[in-house]
Protein backbone atom coordinates (compact mmCIF):
# COMPACT_ATOMS: atom_id res chain seq x y z
CA UNK A 1 0.00 0.00 0.00
CA UNK A 2 1.40 3.28 -0.96
CA UNK A 3 0.87 6.39 0.96
CA UNK A 4 -0.25 8.57 -1.88
CA UNK A 5 -2.73 5.61 -2.34
CA UNK A 6 -3.89 6.00 1.41
CA UNK A 7 -3.84 9.93 1.08
CA UNK A 8 -6.29 9.43 -2.01
CA UNK A 9 -8.62 7.12 -0.21
CA UNK A 10 -9.10 9.50 3.03
CA UNK A 11 -9.48 12.75 0.13
CA UNK A 12 -12.21 10.53 -1.39
CA UNK A 13 -13.70 9.65 1.68
CA UNK A 14 -14.18 13.28 2.38
CA UNK A 15 -15.24 14.28 -1.19
CA UNK A 16 -18.69 15.69 -1.19
CA UNK A 17 -18.97 15.71 2.55
CA UNK A 18 -21.50 18.54 3.60
CA UNK A 19 -23.54 19.02 6.99
CA UNK A 20 -25.86 21.50 6.62
CA UNK A 21 -25.82 24.29 9.74
CA UNK A 22 -28.33 25.54 11.52
CA UNK A 23 -30.77 27.60 9.91
CA UNK A 24 -30.13 30.35 12.66
CA UNK A 25 -27.13 31.04 11.37
CA UNK A 26 -28.02 32.14 8.07
CA UNK A 27 -30.49 34.86 10.19
CA UNK A 28 -27.34 36.15 11.81
CA UNK A 29 -25.25 36.58 9.06
CA UNK A 30 -27.50 38.48 6.97
CA UNK A 31 -28.78 40.07 9.85
CA UNK A 32 -24.52 41.26 10.64
CA UNK A 33 -24.24 42.35 6.59
CA UNK A 34 -27.27 44.34 6.91
CA UNK A 35 -26.09 45.85 10.12
CA UNK A 36 -22.54 46.42 8.34
CA UNK A 37 -24.35 47.93 5.18
CA UNK A 38 -26.19 49.95 7.90
CA UNK A 39 -23.04 51.58 9.18
CA UNK A 40 -21.37 51.93 6.27
CA UNK A 41 -24.49 54.15 5.29
CA UNK A 42 -24.45 56.11 8.34
CA UNK A 43 -20.90 56.51 8.27
CA UNK A 44 -20.71 57.75 4.48
CA UNK A 45 -23.47 59.96 5.46
CA UNK A 46 -21.61 61.68 8.43
CA UNK A 47 -18.81 61.94 6.37
CA UNK A 48 -20.41 64.10 4.07
CA UNK A 49 -22.01 66.41 7.06
CA UNK A 50 -18.69 66.92 8.06
CA UNK A 51 -17.03 68.11 5.36
CA UNK A 52 -20.17 69.92 4.13
CA UNK A 53 -19.89 70.88 8.06
CA UNK A 54 -16.51 71.92 7.62
CA UNK A 55 -17.01 73.94 4.22
CA UNK A 56 -19.45 76.11 5.99
CA UNK A 57 -16.93 76.78 8.54
CA UNK A 58 -14.37 77.51 6.36
CA UNK A 59 -16.91 79.91 4.40
CA UNK A 60 -17.96 81.65 7.22
CA UNK A 61 -14.24 81.91 8.73
CA UNK A 62 -13.19 83.21 5.17
CA UNK A 63 -16.06 85.78 5.33
CA UNK A 64 -15.63 87.15 8.38
CA UNK A 65 -11.63 87.46 7.79
CA UNK A 66 -12.41 89.43 4.95
CA UNK A 67 -14.85 91.93 6.73
CA UNK A 68 -12.82 92.14 9.75
CA UNK A 69 -9.38 92.64 8.08
CA UNK A 70 -8.36 95.93 8.95
CA UNK A 71 -4.91 95.97 6.51
CA UNK A 72 -8.24 96.11 3.64
CA UNK A 73 -8.28 99.44 2.27
CA UNK A 74 -11.52 101.15 3.19
CA UNK A 75 -14.33 101.15 1.08
CA UNK A 76 -15.29 104.16 -0.74
CA UNK A 77 -18.37 105.65 0.65
CA UNK A 78 -21.39 104.99 -1.27
CA UNK A 79 -23.46 107.39 -2.64
CA UNK A 80 -26.93 106.29 -3.58
CA UNK A 81 -28.98 108.23 -6.60
CA UNK A 82 -32.12 109.53 -5.48
CA UNK A 83 -34.47 107.99 -7.95
CA UNK A 84 -35.58 109.90 -10.75
CA UNK A 85 -37.79 112.26 -9.95
CA UNK A 86 -40.95 112.09 -11.76
CA UNK A 87 -41.67 115.22 -13.76
CA UNK A 88 -45.16 114.80 -13.55
CA UNK A 89 -44.74 115.40 -9.59
CA UNK A 90 -44.56 118.73 -7.78
CA UNK A 91 -40.86 119.07 -6.54
CA UNK A 92 -40.72 120.90 -3.25
CA UNK A 93 -37.70 122.95 -2.47
CA UNK A 94 -38.60 122.78 1.34
CA UNK A 95 -38.63 118.94 1.17
CA UNK A 96 -35.27 117.59 2.91
CA UNK A 97 -32.98 115.91 0.55
CA UNK A 98 -33.26 112.05 0.90
CA UNK A 99 -31.14 110.46 3.45
CA UNK A 100 -28.61 108.86 1.54
CA UNK A 101 -27.73 112.13 -0.17
CA UNK A 102 -27.18 113.88 3.18
CA UNK A 103 -24.73 111.88 4.45
CA UNK A 104 -21.84 113.53 6.93
CA UNK A 105 -19.49 112.56 4.85
CA UNK A 106 -21.42 113.95 1.34
CA UNK A 107 -22.42 116.98 3.09
CA UNK A 108 -19.11 118.19 3.95
CA UNK A 109 -17.80 117.11 0.38
CA UNK A 110 -20.87 119.45 -1.28
CA UNK A 111 -19.81 122.60 1.84
CA UNK A 112 -16.30 122.49 0.72
CA UNK A 113 -16.56 122.87 -3.04
CA UNK A 114 -18.91 125.66 -2.02
CA UNK A 115 -16.76 127.61 -0.14
CA UNK A 116 -14.02 127.08 -2.53
CA UNK A 117 -15.94 127.84 -5.23
CA UNK A 118 -16.70 130.86 -3.70
CA UNK A 119 -13.35 131.69 -2.90
CA UNK A 120 -12.28 130.95 -5.25
CA UNK A 121 -14.41 132.94 -8.14
CA UNK A 122 -13.02 135.77 -10.15
CA UNK A 123 -14.20 139.41 -9.35
CA UNK A 124 -16.93 140.46 -11.78
CA UNK A 125 -15.95 143.27 -14.20
CA UNK A 126 -17.88 146.78 -13.14
CA UNK A 127 -17.92 147.78 -16.87
CA UNK A 128 -20.62 146.78 -18.65
CA UNK A 129 -20.33 144.27 -21.93
CA UNK A 130 -20.56 145.94 -25.15
CA UNK A 131 -23.83 146.33 -26.66
CA UNK A 132 -25.09 143.47 -28.97
CA UNK A 133 -25.80 143.49 -32.13
CA UNK A 134 -29.33 143.98 -33.74
CA UNK A 135 -31.64 140.98 -33.16
CA UNK A 136 -32.40 141.40 -37.26
CA UNK A 137 -28.65 140.51 -38.22
CA UNK A 138 -28.63 137.50 -35.72
CA UNK A 139 -31.61 136.34 -37.54
CA UNK A 140 -31.15 134.36 -40.66
CA UNK A 141 -33.98 133.49 -42.89
CA UNK A 142 -34.71 129.91 -42.00
CA UNK A 143 -34.89 127.63 -45.75
CA UNK A 144 -38.11 126.26 -46.46
CA UNK A 145 -38.87 122.61 -46.47
CA UNK A 146 -37.13 120.80 -48.77
CA UNK A 147 -39.95 118.46 -49.19
CA UNK A 148 -41.73 121.28 -51.53
CA UNK A 149 -45.21 120.12 -50.21
CA UNK A 150 -44.77 122.69 -46.91
CA UNK A 151 -47.15 121.92 -44.58
CA UNK A 152 -50.32 124.62 -44.76
CA UNK A 153 -53.04 125.31 -43.20
CA UNK A 154 -55.71 127.63 -44.20
CA UNK A 155 -56.76 129.35 -40.68
CA UNK A 156 -59.29 132.20 -41.59
CA UNK A 157 -61.39 133.94 -44.67
CA UNK A 158 -60.87 137.95 -43.72
CA UNK A 159 -63.38 139.41 -46.78
CA UNK A 160 -62.75 136.90 -49.40
CA UNK A 161 -59.22 136.35 -48.80
CA UNK A 162 -57.75 133.17 -47.32
CA UNK A 163 -54.68 133.73 -44.60
CA UNK A 164 -52.14 130.57 -45.07
CA UNK A 165 -50.51 129.58 -42.32
CA UNK A 166 -46.83 127.55 -43.16
CA UNK A 167 -44.89 126.01 -40.81
CA UNK A 168 -41.68 126.91 -40.77
CA UNK A 169 -38.23 125.71 -39.13
CA UNK A 170 -35.95 129.65 -37.69
CA UNK A 171 -32.59 128.61 -36.78
CA UNK A 172 -31.14 132.01 -34.50
CA UNK A 173 -27.31 131.59 -34.03
CA UNK A 174 -26.16 132.94 -31.03
CA UNK A 175 -23.21 135.29 -32.55
CA UNK B 1 -19.28 22.87 -11.63
CA UNK B 2 -17.66 25.36 -14.52
CA UNK B 3 -15.77 28.44 -13.30
CA UNK B 4 -17.45 30.28 -16.10
CA UNK B 5 -20.71 29.91 -15.32
CA UNK B 6 -23.08 32.40 -16.23
CA UNK B 7 -25.84 31.56 -13.64
CA UNK B 8 -22.78 31.68 -11.08
CA UNK B 9 -20.84 35.02 -11.91
CA UNK B 10 -24.11 36.84 -12.23
CA UNK B 11 -24.85 35.41 -8.75
CA UNK B 12 -21.74 36.58 -7.97
CA UNK B 13 -22.15 40.26 -9.50
CA UNK B 14 -25.12 40.58 -7.90
CA UNK B 15 -23.21 39.89 -4.11
CA UNK B 16 -20.54 42.20 -5.58
CA UNK B 17 -23.69 44.93 -5.00
CA UNK B 18 -24.72 44.26 -2.28
CA UNK B 19 -27.75 42.38 -3.48
CA UNK B 20 -29.02 40.32 -0.22
CA UNK B 21 -31.23 37.87 -2.30
CA UNK B 22 -28.38 36.98 -4.08
CA UNK B 23 -26.01 36.52 -0.95
CA UNK B 24 -28.80 34.69 0.23
CA UNK B 25 -28.89 32.22 -2.49
CA UNK B 26 -25.02 31.95 -2.23
CA UNK B 27 -25.27 31.11 1.07
CA UNK B 28 -27.68 28.51 0.69
CA UNK B 29 -25.49 26.86 -2.05
CA UNK B 30 -22.07 26.83 -0.03
CA UNK B 31 -23.02 26.68 3.50
CA UNK B 32 -23.03 23.24 4.03
CA UNK B 33 -19.94 22.47 2.26
CA UNK B 34 -18.60 25.12 4.16
CA UNK B 35 -19.78 23.68 7.48
CA UNK B 36 -18.03 20.56 7.18
CA UNK B 37 -15.25 22.35 6.32
CA UNK B 38 -15.48 24.27 9.73
CA UNK B 39 -16.15 21.56 11.89
CA UNK B 40 -12.60 19.96 10.21
CA UNK B 41 -11.09 23.06 11.98
CA UNK B 42 -12.62 23.63 15.19
CA UNK B 43 -12.71 21.49 17.76
CA UNK B 44 -16.67 21.87 18.65
CA UNK B 45 -19.50 21.85 17.13
CA UNK B 46 -20.31 25.72 18.33
CA UNK B 47 -16.63 26.97 17.28
CA UNK B 48 -17.83 26.00 14.05
CA UNK B 49 -20.52 28.08 13.46
CA UNK B 50 -18.88 31.29 14.90
CA UNK B 51 -16.06 30.14 12.29
CA UNK B 52 -18.74 29.94 9.40
CA UNK B 53 -20.32 32.97 10.87
CA UNK B 54 -17.23 35.46 10.58
CA UNK B 55 -16.39 33.47 7.38
CA UNK B 56 -19.22 34.69 5.76
CA UNK B 57 -19.20 38.10 6.30
CA UNK B 58 -15.54 37.83 5.45
CA UNK B 59 -16.43 36.23 2.06
CA UNK B 60 -18.97 38.87 1.25
CA UNK B 61 -16.95 41.93 2.43
CA UNK B 62 -14.21 40.69 0.34
CA UNK B 63 -16.26 39.56 -2.74
CA UNK B 64 -14.70 42.21 -4.70
CA UNK B 65 -11.06 40.45 -4.10
CA UNK B 66 -12.60 37.27 -5.77
CA UNK B 67 -11.13 36.59 -9.39
CA UNK B 68 -13.58 34.83 -11.62
CA UNK B 69 -10.17 33.13 -13.03
CA UNK B 70 -10.18 31.01 -10.18
CA UNK B 71 -12.47 28.24 -8.56
CA UNK B 72 -15.11 30.30 -6.12
CA UNK B 73 -15.23 27.18 -4.14
CA UNK B 74 -11.45 26.74 -3.55
CA UNK B 75 -11.97 30.68 -2.59
CA UNK B 76 -14.55 29.94 -0.40
CA UNK B 77 -12.91 27.11 1.27
CA UNK B 78 -9.81 28.70 2.16
CA UNK B 79 -11.58 31.77 3.95
CA UNK B 80 -13.26 29.25 5.94
CA UNK B 81 -9.65 27.62 6.75
CA UNK B 82 -7.95 30.95 7.31
CA UNK B 83 -11.02 31.85 9.76
CA UNK B 84 -10.59 28.84 11.71
CA UNK B 85 -6.97 29.11 12.09
CA UNK B 86 -6.92 32.48 12.94
CA UNK B 87 -9.60 31.59 15.50
CA UNK B 88 -6.94 28.65 16.80
CA UNK B 89 -3.89 30.19 15.98
CA UNK B 90 -2.19 30.54 19.18
CA UNK B 91 -3.44 27.05 20.16
CA UNK B 92 -2.06 25.30 17.09
CA UNK B 93 1.13 28.08 17.49
CA UNK B 94 2.11 25.60 20.08
CA UNK B 95 1.23 21.84 18.36
CA UNK B 96 3.52 21.89 15.36
CA UNK B 97 6.51 20.76 16.89
CA UNK B 98 4.56 18.52 20.00
CA UNK B 99 4.06 15.15 20.12
CA UNK B 100 6.87 13.76 17.73
CA UNK B 101 7.80 10.80 19.91
CA UNK B 102 4.11 9.36 19.90
CA UNK B 103 4.67 8.35 16.06
CA UNK B 104 5.21 5.16 15.87
CA UNK B 105 3.82 2.97 12.82
CA UNK B 106 5.58 0.29 11.82
CA UNK B 107 5.26 -1.63 8.53
CA UNK B 108 3.46 -4.15 10.40
CA UNK B 109 0.45 -1.45 11.24
CA UNK B 110 0.76 -1.14 7.47
CA UNK B 111 -0.22 -4.37 6.16
CA UNK B 112 -3.58 -3.45 7.94
CA UNK B 113 -4.57 -1.39 5.33
CA UNK B 114 -4.51 -3.99 2.61
CA UNK B 115 -8.44 -3.42 2.49
CA UNK B 116 -8.85 -0.14 3.29
CA UNK B 117 -13.01 0.15 4.39
CA UNK B 118 -13.57 2.50 7.18
CA UNK B 119 -16.62 4.79 7.16
CA UNK B 120 -16.15 8.27 7.35
CA UNK B 121 -17.21 8.68 10.79
CA UNK B 122 -13.92 6.06 11.42
CA UNK B 123 -11.98 8.22 9.61
CA UNK B 124 -12.88 11.14 11.57
CA UNK B 125 -12.54 9.18 15.04
CA UNK B 126 -8.94 8.19 13.74
CA UNK B 127 -8.34 12.01 12.70
CA UNK B 128 -9.62 13.32 15.83
CA UNK B 129 -6.62 11.54 17.63
CA UNK B 130 -4.29 13.34 15.75
CA UNK B 131 -2.24 15.95 17.42
CA UNK B 132 -3.50 19.41 16.43
CA UNK B 133 -0.39 20.47 13.94
CA UNK B 134 -0.18 17.56 12.43
CA UNK B 135 -4.16 17.04 12.21
CA UNK B 136 -4.34 20.67 10.87
CA UNK B 137 -1.49 20.09 8.26
CA UNK B 138 -2.95 16.60 7.11
CA UNK B 139 -6.21 18.23 6.33
CA UNK B 140 -5.35 20.96 4.83
CA UNK B 141 -3.33 19.02 2.42
CA UNK B 142 -4.87 15.32 2.09
CA UNK B 143 -8.61 16.39 2.65
CA UNK B 144 -8.63 20.51 1.35
CA UNK B 145 -6.11 19.56 -1.35
CA UNK B 146 -3.95 22.53 -0.85
CA UNK B 147 -0.12 22.75 -1.39
CA UNK B 148 2.95 22.75 0.86
CA UNK B 149 3.56 26.52 0.06
CA UNK B 150 -0.28 27.51 0.82
CA UNK B 151 0.13 25.62 3.63
CA UNK B 152 3.32 27.25 4.88
CA UNK B 153 1.70 30.79 4.40
CA UNK B 154 -1.60 29.98 5.90
CA UNK B 155 0.17 28.61 9.03
CA UNK B 156 3.01 31.02 8.74
CA UNK B 157 5.46 27.98 8.98
CA UNK B 158 7.99 26.81 6.85
CA UNK B 159 7.85 24.64 3.85
CA UNK B 160 9.84 21.99 5.12
CA UNK B 161 7.60 21.72 8.36
CA UNK B 162 4.89 21.22 6.64
CA UNK B 163 6.26 18.40 4.37
CA UNK B 164 7.58 16.92 7.85
CA UNK B 165 4.58 17.39 9.85
CA UNK B 166 2.52 15.81 7.12
CA UNK B 167 4.45 12.93 6.89
CA UNK B 168 4.57 12.37 10.49
CA UNK B 169 0.48 12.65 10.42
CA UNK B 170 0.47 10.38 8.09
CA UNK B 171 2.48 7.51 9.88
CA UNK B 172 -0.12 8.69 13.16
CA UNK B 173 -3.37 8.10 11.25
CA UNK B 174 -2.33 4.46 10.22
CA UNK B 175 -1.07 3.77 13.64
CA UNK B 176 -4.58 5.07 14.87
CA UNK B 177 -5.85 3.00 12.01
CA UNK B 178 -4.19 0.00 12.55
CA UNK B 179 -4.43 -0.51 16.19
CA UNK B 180 -8.70 0.54 15.22
CA UNK B 181 -8.06 -2.91 12.74
CA UNK B 182 -7.03 -4.83 15.58
CA UNK B 183 -9.63 -3.91 18.05
CA UNK B 184 -13.15 -5.11 17.58
CA UNK B 185 -14.24 -1.83 16.42
CA UNK B 186 -13.78 -2.88 12.99
CA UNK B 187 -15.36 -6.31 13.48
CA UNK B 188 -18.16 -4.88 15.36
CA UNK B 189 -18.90 -2.46 12.51
CA UNK B 190 -19.37 -5.59 9.84
CA UNK B 191 -21.18 -7.02 12.42
CA UNK B 192 -23.91 -3.69 12.40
Amino acid sequence: MKLDAFDQYIHDQYQGYEVTPPAALEDAVMGKLRRMKWARRVRVGAGVLAVLAGGGFWWGATTAESVADPVAPAAAPVVRVADPVDPAQPVDPAQPMAAEQTTPEVRTAVEEAVAATLTEAPEVSPERPAAMAPLDSRIEPAPLAESGQPEKSLQKDRGGSELWIISAEVEVKDR
Amino acid sequence: MSLMEPELLELIDACKRGKSRAQREVYRRYSSMLFAVSLRYTNSREDAEDVLQDAWVKIFRHLNTFSRHHSFEGWLRRIVVNTAITHYRRQLKHAYHADIDEVHATPADLEAFKDLDYTREELDHAIAQLPTGYGTVFKLYVIDGFRHKEIAEMLEIDINTSKSQLSRARKYLQDVLAHMSLTALKPDRHEA
